[in-house]
């Protein structure tokens, strides 16, 4: 499935912000598009103001014609079992457009100190099907990605390539050891790996840090990568998840 | 007034039962008839989503606890009670993707509320239950032949929605509801006319006023959970499923509507071919079992 748009939250989200709040900052960074048919929300850690089902507001706020709902449990893999779920609609032709959102609330009182984070944060995933259409070779350059700016979110309004779910595995991937893979973005939930071409997250994300790294940084990897794949692991369910991103090419033939 | 008015009567609760002592044992009832390795999904389809309710841990612990070493967990919420149907939208979903006819998902409902919780909802009793029910793409059992779903953010802020909102919110329901049970039916090739029953949740008889007791529909709606059981949050339709397997009331090859509303407002519908009790091998694999309450039924 194509990634065609991804936002992050600005950095240094105050800690007990509200998932509505993290929410209502991606949507003002995503650019406006059609609406979609599949509306995701992520977390690891719920809201503290639990009466609020925000699965339900984020799909009114995009369209409100959604198939909707939350998904979480998953730790520090939620984004990539949601990033599952999706790739399973569009696969079987349940969902051309989908909004993943996933957020993550900083400490809270009350809650599991290993779904903390030192920040919150969010990130937004628009989702859509490769068109089904016999599609033209491209004959310009397409347009760069605007630069990054981390301070004040992210947001890509071209299709930046293709995304998929690999599977999740209660061993490291095998693909941890060859150079398929790219570029390898190490979550800060991943032990240390002897590989090259190796990005470590820095800590303090539970479930977003992954994606936050890849929106900050999209740019400049994907001129000198294929690919990146995204590995993160929840220590608490001894599971691995992983996801690859395949920037798109230029019409040389080259990497942006 | 609940019995009077809303058809309750009983409802199961034990505040010496743990979420594991409610939850697991039906689980563990599904996997006694398959191998546990084929269970590539195990989902926790649940409500009370705020930070009062389920541990985030709970899918994995559940994972954990049934020896489910192969399966991914995550939980799937954020639709109050009518998660269930989007839950087995969604395990189909996924083992369709997968290409795998071995497959297995395991849905897993069941909550436990303080009694504080339960108190939160004064137009419904809120009581100990739960259910699970296992999902394949190739099993013998009910089958699922349509699927339709309408959510109103409007009315996210659930139980402290104002009162316009609920006053709202209801009068659109009987509409709203009309609406998911026909598109759901005419997916599925029938009409509303041809189904054999209507199985709602145990949210009370008033509940389904202007929906369930039209002429046309009032004899197919099941609502004697409503007096058994009280309503158990997202287990319920399981549990009504079960109670109709269990007093054979499937009527081979004729499809029946599972119907699911849930705060926030999401309104689900639901085509199932059910396997008469009668006609299911055993060791059937992909219909749903239930346990609910204390005692066991």
């Amino acid at each position: 499935m194509e990634l065609t748009a991804l936002a992050v939250t600005p950095a240094g989200q105050p800690a007990g912000i509200g998932h509505e709040q993290l929410v209502d900052s991606l949507l003002a960074r995503l650019p406006a598009t059609e609406p979609a048919d599949l509306v995701i929300l992520g977390y690891a850690s719920p809201d503290r103001e639990g009466h609020k089902t925000i699965a339900s507001y984020l799909n009114m706020r995009t369209g409100g014609g959604a198939h909707s709902f939350a998904l979480c449990g998953a730790g520090p893999g939620t984004a990539f079992v949601a990033l599952g779920v999706v790739a399973s609609y569009q696969a079987t032709g349940r969902s051309r457009r989908a909004l993943l959102v996933v957020v993550e609330n900083a400490a809270q009182d009350g809650l599991d100190p290993a779904s903390s984070a030192a920040s919150a944060s969010g990130v937004a995933l628009l989702l859509s099907q490769p068109a089904t259409e016999a599609v033209e070779p491209v004959a310009e350059p397409i347009e760069p990605i605007e630069p990054v700016e981390p301070s004040s979110g992210s947001i890509r309004p071209s299709a930046l390539g293709t995304v998929r779910p690999l599977p999740d595995s209660d061993r490291l991937p095998e693909f941890t050891t060859g150079s398929e893979h790219g570029l390898l973005v190490l979550d800060s939930s991943v032990p240390d790996l002897p590989v090259p071409d190796c990005y470590r997250v820095p800590a303090g994300h539970h479930c977003t840090g992954a994606w936050l790294a890849l929106a900050h940084n999209a740019q400049r990897w994907s001129r000198r990568y294929p690919a990146v794949t995204m590995l993160a692991h929840d220590p608490a369910a001894g599971r691995y998840h992983a996801g690859r991103l395949e920037f798109r090419p230029t019409a040389e033939g080259s990497w942006r | 007034l609940f019995r009077r008015v809303t058809g309750l009567d009983r409802m199961h609760y034990d505040a010496e039962a743990s979420f594991d002592d409610i939850v697991l044992p039906p689980a563990r009832r599904v996997l006694d008839q398959i191998d546990p390795g084929t269970v590539r999904y195990l989902i926790y389809a649940y409500a009370a989503h705020g930070a009062t309710g389920a541990p985030a841990d709970t899918a994995q612990r559940l994972c954990r606890s049934l020896g489910l070493r192969s399966a991914t967990a995550f939980a799937i919420t954020q639709q109050n009670c009518a998660i269930p149907l989007t839950a087995i939208d969604l395990a189909g979903t996924l083992l369709t993707a997968s290409g795998d006819p071995d497959a297995r998902a395991l849905i897993v409902t069941g909550e436990k509320l303080t009694p504080h919780q339960a108190r939160q909802l004064n137009t419904v009793m809120l009581a100990d239950g739960a259910a699970s029910c296992l999902v394949s793409t190739n099993g013998r059992g009910g089958r699922v032949l349509s699927f339709a779903t309408r959510t109103r953010g409007e009315y996210y802020d659930g139980l402290q929605g104002s009162r316009a909102q609920f006053r709202a919110a209801a009068e659109e329901r009987p509409k709203l509801l009309r609406e998911v049970m026909t598109e759901a039916a005419t997916e599925a090739g029938y009409r509303l006319s041809d189904l054999q029953l209507i199985v709602p949740p145990n949210q009370g008889l008033p509940f389904w006023g202007g929906t369930l007791d039209s002429a046309e529909l009032v004899d197919k709606a099941f609502f004697d959970n409503n007096a058994r059981h009280s309503h158990c949050l997202a287990a319920d339709l399981f549990i009504n499923y079960a109670t109709l397997t269990r007093q054979r009331r499937w009527q081979t090859g004729r499809p029946s509507l599972f119907v699911a509303t849930g705060l926030g407002w999401t309104y689900s519908a639901m085509v199932l071919l059910p396997v008469p009790a009668t006609a299911r091998p055993a060791g059937l694999d992909s219909a749903p079992a239930a346990r609910c309450g204390t005692p066991w039924n």
